[in-house]
């Protein structure tokens, strides 16, 4: 795999859409290769950052005893 | 009549497990809390209605998610405030599809090639800035990462809640993650983090 091969499918990667036989192909190309490293480095911190930024909000309580009322009416 | 009144209870308290995610997703799909509580209570009642055609042994969680982006797309979609476009401000390379995304202009910024790029920008983006990117990006963009990153669906589970075929949610979570990252990019500029161009991050 090369550099080109590898980013066609960052994301495939990143998110691990990929099979077995291609991921070993990905692991070997970033033991190899510092630039594609880093780049998923990066784009695995941001995608940890983006879930850690979209999870705090909680539902209020009224909204869950709106939501519990609508359960007994159905 | 007993044993058909458990179940529907076993189900009512497996459904609202997901309730404070599900209302998470809600404010970043609607941005705003009244809008997003409404969604809420209509997938809600969406669900308790529809108990009889949920097949025990799915995914419950899929499921929920299913009924909230097809609310919030048929619903609500049409009433908000139209996102801010992003325009491409520097052409992406035909070859690569790469160039003006916020790696590339971090790299760009790095006083050296060798020196990791990350670590002076990411740590420095808020949660603020995140949501406020995320908000800013088109619906159909929003939903592929918000599923992807935020609730940890599969692309194939993806596929499944918005529709659309593998290869769309593969486009869609392409081009969305590099509009994300150019929101980014310009936000940092804006907040005096990096100067634009090719200028020195002013870590």
């Amino acid at each position: 795999m090369n550099c080109d091969e590898w980013f066609n499918r960052l994301y495939q990667i990143l998110d691990r859409d990929v099979d077995e036989v291609v991921w070993r192909e990905v692991e070997e190309h970033m033991k190899l290769c510092r630039r594609c490293w880093d780049r998923y480095e990066f784009e695995k911190r941001l995608k940890e950052k983006v879930k850690d930024s979209c999870c705090q909000e909680s539902c209020t309580d009224s909204l869950r005893r709106r939501v519990k009322a609508l359960f007994e009416k159905y | 009549m007993e044993r058909r009144i458990t179940s529907k209870k076993l189900f009512e308290n497996e459904a609202l497990k997901y309730l404070d995610e599900l209302f998470a997703s809600a404010m970043r799909m609607t941005r705003q809390k009244e809008a997003a509580e409404d969604l809420i209570s209509e997938v809600y009642a969406k669900a308790w209605k529809s108990f009889g055609q949920f097949e025990p042994g799915t995914n419950l969680r899929a499921w929920l998610y299913k009924i909230l982006t097809n609310t919030y797309i048929n619903h609500y979609r049409q009433k908000q405030r139209q996102p801010l476009m992003v325009e491409l401000d520097r052409p992406e390379d035909p070859e690569t599809g790469s160039g003006g995304d916020l790696y590339d202009r971090i790299l760009g910024a790095s006083k050296s090639p060798f020196e990791n790029p990350d670590l002076a920008l990411t740590n420095r983006i808020l949660d603020q800035d995140i949501k406020k990117a995320i908000d800013d990006l088109p619906d159909e963009f929003r939903l592929a990462v918000l599923l992807s990153d935020v609730q940890n669906f599969s692309y194939q589970e993806i596929a499944d809640i918005l529709d659309v075929p593998i290869g769309t949610v593969r486009s869609r979570l392409w081009r969305g993650r590099r509009l994300l990252q150019k929101v980014l990019w310009k936000q940092a500029v804006t907040a005096g983090i990096v100067s634009e161009g090719k200028g020195k991050a002013t870590v």
